[in-house]
């Protein structure tokens, strides 16, 4: 049977207590961690194949082991909790179900990485979450967790919680320590990388808040033994998998790494509701190309999600249904990316207005076909010329709905109307205009 | 990372990779060698191959904003399409920049930007010296492919320099990062997200930083364009010549543009070893002064207006007879240090031929004994150019207040702490910077010991370390320590002057009096003619009072000036002159460096001022046509050569202007003038032994104020008269737009003082001191040192004459 | 308004951190609920507590789109309108939340009870479609509900 590890306290249905915390288990692997040296704890991290949860999978140990520990600190720890990638909510859960967790977790990558200071960064929208890291921590603090000498080891780390107060590029790494730092946040380029410059421009590392989350476990169990839950050979340990849309069972399930994305939404999500079939989805988030019925059978892992051209990125998968019009869906999804471009670089901020205006013609019946090479042109450039990887995310759904549903799109063009709503629809907020609130 | 072999190879022959390490590369088939650090797309422009970049800019390097250099990597350490001013050259890169992807990448970035833009072109004020239509025609974007709405902005007011329009903007940050990292303005910066961003203030307002000018020319487009010259002519029109700025003594460079023989705009050049790129507010919009109504436009003789050749006549016969009936000593000339060195130079060589002494540079002899000490200091081991300050690691800045003595030395000093010098300001006022200093107010008399002090502690920690001194508070014990320091420390030296040609005046004043002694002169009956070049000596320094007595026993006054100064109102022979946009000429900067300017257009009445019996003036276009240039002046030096070849004397060396450079050079200490052209970099001046001994002569002293018995110390304040970057300088005192900016006349003492005092921050008061008096508002500081007063020469006022003198301050409330 | 023991304490602690811009966001949120939304005064009174220019204080209010420097209601509507959301028919909330408080996207109700925003998805794919009101989130959105909603949310 397989035995849920970063979720074993949902059923609680509200945070766990430090007892329950404790309890279940917790802060065994910090006690663990802090007997071994700190170049043990990168081992195992290594050992365990862990790659970071927040989209990208970079590989968790080996960011660790690129983090300057020589230079004069501080140094310091941020985990990214900004969750702001739409359809995906696992972080949410994480923290607001059991956030003595993620804490423990960054309390053993501070030591592996030799940070005194460590940072949630959190969305403002998260209200909950926050004040249940809050009180977390402070009972943590009450428990010699946080703070001076931890359990006499040696080791001091601080933990403070940062409210964001919106906007999806804060969760890119490199603007995130722009924002934490009180400036626009911009994404920073790299060279320097955080590892030896990042937050004031001291040696920072930085992981998503489920990657961190998963430390605890690992050091307790052994990297190779978390390794090995995977449900197939290329994985490493359990993720936690989302779905949501019209199935009949949307929810977040803790379930192996690589488990196929077709059991993920027939068995854990119920299947579609009655009345309505399966059109493609969005298998980790907003920014992930779509996924179509032929290559449901894919592991959900980084590197065979990719072998389908699409990304794993959160794991949180967004079904759409047949009355879906793929290209309503997608101007729904690039009007998010276009609000959202920081506005540092060009064919973000004025790219993707452009996209947005074609595809707005497309569906109101009012374009003509040469436009489709028009924003296949734009698409193209952006894709590659971006400034951060927000633009690429951007646009990499709507490359795959040219790819996957050209003949529905063209269709719009030579019928004049959608052909699945019929009428076009109320015009959305166009990004054009003056600048609102 | 690895090395390649080439670097490997130098490293093992114990090169410094700093100094000799040139990476190799290959853009488009081309080989070229580059400084380590230099970016790709640099290092394609010094092949001649120049592409496409906005966020870019050489002062404020690379930030990959707008993503329009793209290139492709073929070969290298780095691959495929990426914006190459984010890219450090390497050895072994071969790069192509005629790609069809990174093409592809160039013209989508251009149409892009262009979807929102207005397309306004024929009513803005850059006129085709846009950077953003260059660009889109070499992007080859010609088509509209948008079919959505522009995004519109409303405009923010940012005061009488900078117009705004912000629809046209495509989002480059340079304004940004000019504003508020190159220059540290604190009130302009980057507001919203996404295609809204938008680049303003806080709120409506005057933009406060003293080099918002710039934002016109970092701008590449119309969003920031200069407010004064708003739809005045267009850049075709203008008449523009490179030249250098009168307006302090730092000798930035720039290019003024007339049209119609109006003045009116003037934007920043190029020179790297002196502004780098920007010039100041008081550079870019002190220019009013060149197209007064006031301005002296006609030859007058005793009130009358007369032909050139009429006033020549006059003139020589005045002094001819003048010379004849008391002797030659009773005529006397005052150069100047804000006319060109030809000029001065001319003067100097009228006297000569008058054989008259009677001749000096400058009206504030305090200064002139300050200035001649500074210049003769400067020496080829401690010269330091503006540029130079930059690059300091360490600076300490003696009696200076560089914001308002010299703006652009302030910009430089911000490059040194931005890069993390060191920087200590010794002086008594509060002074204000755009970075993090350390203030010491002192009183002049303890500069020197302050100096010392801070001198022993520090600099030889440091590599680069240099000590600025001003000319205007500090004594000549401070001036000297400073040399000396430096010479004792192998420190750079750079002392601030008081105007664009002080350098130069300084090392021609000989053995003569200074004006003092022409004034004693003057009351005292000797001296009856006065000859003043470009100089206002009785406007400023000695008061109403002394100035209009020792006026009244002059028998004649010959004024050359394109200013309408209180001297021109007084004279009996007045000759128009030229203003530097006006006219071919050289000035030496206060680093001894001579800098050529050239003629931008003839000078006359401005077309818009004319208009016969058409009122108002600025009825346009003319009714009357000419051949003749309507009020046409000249460069002064042609007119003292016309009265000495009046005089029947050898002028052969004054007649034309290589005439006068080429005897100019025949002075050793000038000879790299013969060398110079305008657009270089300027020829170096180091003062000679003759200055030397000179400068070091036995000076009155006179500057310690007397100690005054049984008076309260608050009593007897010494005073100051200072500059402020708007409204002291001589020239831009005269510009309609700079003096917007110019404060009310103000005295600002320590706040205990006034306590003492029984005075308050903001009360009308009277300060006094003998016969002179000046009324204006007191402002109080924590941060002023305590026992002296401060009151900005305000052109008007009568505080320079007050300089130097222990002066009683009174409630003027009544 | 802040009211003065509040704005000594905030000066202490500011003063008490090595990087006072870090405290920027949370001041902002602070001065934002003591005056209903970051008014210029708010602003200015922010810039004065963490000690920087007005204009770094604008550039993130202006940035971030959960500070608000126009005025607001008393509660903030934010429905979520990503792609879950909109899978599941936020579309239809929105519009019946605009026929019901008689108001478009961006506007406040006469009596300054709410305002309605779109915001990007608040982390609640499987109880879409999702809103949240001042800061309590709800799921699993109908007309019914919104009307129940919004009886208890007004104040
Ligand atoms: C536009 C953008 C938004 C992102 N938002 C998030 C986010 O909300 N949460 C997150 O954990 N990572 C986010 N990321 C990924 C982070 O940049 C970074 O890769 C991640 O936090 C690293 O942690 P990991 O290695 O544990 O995944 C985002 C990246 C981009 C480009
Ligand atoms: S791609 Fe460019 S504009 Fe978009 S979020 Fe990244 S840096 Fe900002
Ligand atoms: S898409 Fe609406 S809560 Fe996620």
């Amino acid at each position: 049977m397989f035995q849920p590890l970063l979720t074993k306290n949902f059923h609680l249905g509200r945070p766990a207590s430090l007892k329950e915390y404790e309890a279940s288990g917790g802060y065994a692997g910090l006690r663990a961690a802090l007997k071994m040296a700190p170049d043990e704890v990168i081992k195992a991290v290594i050992d365990s194949g862990l790659r970071g949860r927040g989209g990208a999978g970079f590989p968790t140990g080996k960011k660790w082991s690129l983090t300057d520990r020589k230079s004069p600190g501080p140094r310091y720890f941020l985990v990214n909790a900004d969750e702001m990638e739409p359809g995906t909510f696992k972080d949410r859960f994480l923290m607001v179900r059991d956030p003595h967790q993620v804490i423990e977790g960054l309390l053993i990558s501070g030591y592996a990485t030799d940070a005194g200071k460590g940072y949630i960064f959190i969305r403002y929208e998260y209200c909950e979450a926050a004040r249940a890291l809050n009180v977390a921590i402070e009972e943590a603090k009450g428990a010699g967790f946080i703070g001076k000498d931890i359990l006499g080891s040696g080791f001091s780390m601080e933990i403070s919680v940062h409210r964001s107060a919106g906007r999806y590029e804060c969760g890119e790494e490199t603007a995130l320590m722009n924002a934490l730092e009180g400036r626009r946040a911009n994404p920073r380029s790299k060279p320097p990388y955080p590892a030896s410059k990042g937050f004031w421009m001291r040696p920072t590392t930085i992981n998503n808040a489920e990657t961190v989350a998963n430390i605890p476990h690992i050091i307790k169990m052994g990297g190779n033994t978390w390794k090995s839950l995977a449900a197939y050979d290329g994985g490493a340990g359990t993720k936690l998998y989302g779905i949501s849309g019209r199935v009949k069972n949307p929810g977040l399930f803790e379930l192996p790494t690589g488990t196929p994305l077709k059991e993920i939404i027939e068995t854990h999500g119920g299947g579609m509701q009655e009345g309505y079939s399966f059109k493609a989805c969005l298998p980790g988030g907003a920014s992930t190309p779509l996924i179509t019925p032929n290559n449901l059978d894919v592991p959900m892992d980084f590197d065979a999600v990719s072998k389908v051209g699409s990304r794993m990125g959160t794991g949180c998968v967004t079904v759409f249904d047949d009355t879906c019009c793929i290209v309503r869906a997608m101007i729904n999804n690039l009007l998010f990316f276009t609000r959202e471009s920081c506005g540092w670089c060009t064919p973000c901020r004025d790219g993707l207005p452009f996209v947005h205006d074609i595809l707005r013609r497309i569906e109101a019946g009012v374009a003509e076909m040469d436009e489709l090479s028009v924003l296949e042109e734009n698409c193209e450039t952006i894709y590659p010329n971006s400034f951060c990887a927000f633009a690429p995310g951007a646009v990499d759904p709507v490359r795959s709905m040219l790819r996957l549903f050209r003949p529905e799109v063209e269709e719009h063009i030579k019928l004049k109307r959608c052909p699945i709503n019929g009428t076009p629809s109320p015009p959305t907020p166009s990004p054009g205009g003056r600048g609102g609130l | 990372m690895s090395l390649s072999s080439r670097e490997r190879d130098y490293r093992a022959r114990g090169f410094d990779r700093c100094h000799f390490y040139m990476p190799k590369l290959i853009i488009d088939g081309l080989e070229v060698e580059v400084p380590e650090g230099t970016n790709v797309l640099e290092a394609a422009k010094k092949l001649g191959i120049v592409i496409p970049h906005f966020c870019y800019h050489s002062a404020m390097g690379a930030v990959g904003a707008c993503r329009l250099c793209a290139m492709k990597f073929v070969e290298g350490p780095v691959k495929g399409v990426q914006v190459s001013c984010m890219i450090k050259a390497q050895d072994g890169m071969v790069v192509e920049t005629a790609d069809p992807d990174a093409m592809r990448a160039r013209r989508m970035v251009i149409e892009w930007l262009m979807t929102n833009h207005p397309h306004d072109c024929p009513v803005c004020d850059e006129g085709g010296m846009c950077l953003l239509q260059d660009y889109t025609i070499a992007g080859g974007h010609g088509i509209r492919r948008y079919k959505g709405k522009k995004r519109t902005y409303i405009s923010q007011y940012l005061g009488e320099f900078i117009e705004q329009e912000m629809n046209r903007c495509i989002q480059c940050y340079r304004c940004h990062r000019f504003y508020r990292d190159y220059a540290g303005g604190d009130d302009f910066g980057t507001k919203r997200i996404a295609n809204q961003t938008f680049f303003g203030r806080f709120k409506d307002g005057w933009l406060t930083s003293e080099f918002a000018g710039n934002l016109a020319d970092v701008c590449p487009t119309g969003v920031f364009t200069d407010r004064t010259y708003h739809f005045k002519a267009r850049p075709w029109e203008l008449e523009t010549a490179p030249s250098i700025c009168p307006h302090c003594s730092l000798g930035c460079n720039l290019v003024p543009g007339a049209k119609l023989r109006e003045l009116m705009v003037i934007k920043a050049r190029e020179n790297l070893k002196v502004n780098g790129w920007f010039i100041c507010d008081r550079g870019r919009f002190g220019y009013g002064f060149a197209s007064r109504h006031d301005r002296p436009r006609k030859f007058v003789v005793n009130g009358q207006e007369r032909s050139r050749n009429e006033a020549v006549e006059t003139a020589a016969r005045i002094i001819a007879d003048t010379a004849a009936k008391y002797g030659p000593g009773s005529v006397a000339l005052v150069g100047s240090p804000r006319t060109s060195q030809e000029n001065n130079f001319a003067l100097k060589k009228l006297a000569a031929l008058l054989n008259t002494g009677n001749i000096c540079f400058f009206a504030d002899p305090s200064r002139e004994r300050k200035e001649r000490r500074a210049a003769s200091h400067i020496n080829s081991g401690n010269r330091r150019s503006l540029m130079d300050v930059a690059s300091s690691d360490f600076i300490i800045a003696v009696g200076t207040d560089p914001v308002n003595e010299a703006p652009m030395l302030a910009l430089m000093m911000r490059q040194a702490a931005l890069k993390g010098a060191r920087i200590a300001v010794i002086d008594p006022r509060p002074v204000k910077l755009p970075f993090d200093f350390t203030h010491i107010p002192a009183r002049p008399e303890e500069f020197a010991e302050k100096l010392t002090g801070i001198l022993n502690e520090a600099a030889g920690d440091f590599k680069n370390p240099l000590i600025i001194c001003g000319t205007d508070i500090p004594g000549i014990d401070a001036i000297d320590a400073c040399s000396e320091a430096a010479g004792r420390l192998n420190c750079g030296l750079f002392y601030t002057l008081s105007a664009a040609n002080s350098f130069g005046a300084a090392l021609l004043a000989g053995e003569g009096p200074d004006f003092e002694g022409i004034l004693s002169g003057m009351e005292g009956g000797a001296i009856r003619a006065l000859i003043a070049l470009e100089s206002d000596p009785l406007g400023r320094y000695f008061g109403e009072e002394r100035a209009s007595r020792a006026l009244k026993k002059l028998d004649s006054l010959i004024v050359m000036d394109y200013l309408p100064t209180e001297t021109v109102d007084a004279t009996n022979v007045l000759f128009p002159t030229t203003a530097y946009a006006e006219m071919d000429g050289i000035f030496i900067n206060n680093e001894g460096r001579a800098q050529g300017f050239s003629r931008a257009y003839i000078p006359g009445i401005p077309v818009n001022h004319m208009g016969p019996k058409l009122k108002p003036p600025e009825l346009h276009p003319p009714r009357e046509f000419s051949s003749e240039v309507p009020g046409q002046s000249f460069p002064a030096w042609e007119y003292l050569g016309d009265i000495a070849r009046e005089m029947g004397l050898d002028c052969c060396e004054m007649e034309t202007l290589s005439a006068i450079r080429a005897s100019l050079s025949h002075d050793p200490r000038f000879a790299a003038i013969a060398g110079l052209y305008p657009e270089s970099e300027g020829a170096l001046i180091t003062a000679g032994p003759v200055d030397r001994l000179q400068a070091y002569g036995p000076f009155p002293a006179g500057e310690k104020p007397d100690a005054g018995e049984g008076l309260k110390p608050v009593d007897r304040l010494l005073l100051y008269a200072v500059d402020l970057t708007f409204g002291t300088e001589e020239i831009s005192a005269y510009s309609d737009k700079t003096g917007l900016r110019a404060p009310e006349p103000y005295v600002m003492i320590n706040t205990e003082d006034a306590v003492a005092l029984g005075l308050e921050d903001g009360e009308p008061v009277n300060v006094s001191s003998g016969d002179i008096s000046v009324a204006c508002v007191l402002k109080t500081s924590a941060s002023c040192a305590g026992g002296a007063a401060f009151a900005p020469r305000l052109t008007g006022s009568d505080a320079a004459a007050l300089s130097g003198k222990t002066v009683k301050i009174t409630g003027a409330r009544g | 308004m802040l009211s003065d023991d509040r704005i000594k304490e905030l000066r202490e602690y500011v003063s008490s951190l090595e990087h006072p811009e870090e405290a920027l966001v949370d001041l902002m949120h602070e001065a934002q609920s003591a005056y209903g939304y970051l008014s210029d005064e708010a602003a200015e009174a922010v810039a004065d507590i963490a000690g920087v220019p007005v204009i770094k204080v604008e550039e993130l209010a202006t940035f971030y789109n959960l500070i608000f420097r126009r005025p607001v209601g008393r509660k903030v509507i934010f429905v979520c309108d990503s792609i879950s959301c909109w899978v599941m028919g936020m579309e239809n909330m929105f519009d019946y939340l605009k026929k019901k408080l008689g108001i478009d996207i961006g506007q406040t109700t006469a009596d300054g009870a709410f305002t309605l925003l779109p915001i990007c998805c608040l982390g609640a794919c499987h109880v879409a479609p999702a809103m949240m009101v001042g800061e309590k989130l709800y799921g699993n959105l109908t007309p019914e509900r919104i009307d129940e909603i919004l009886e208890k949310e007004r104040i």
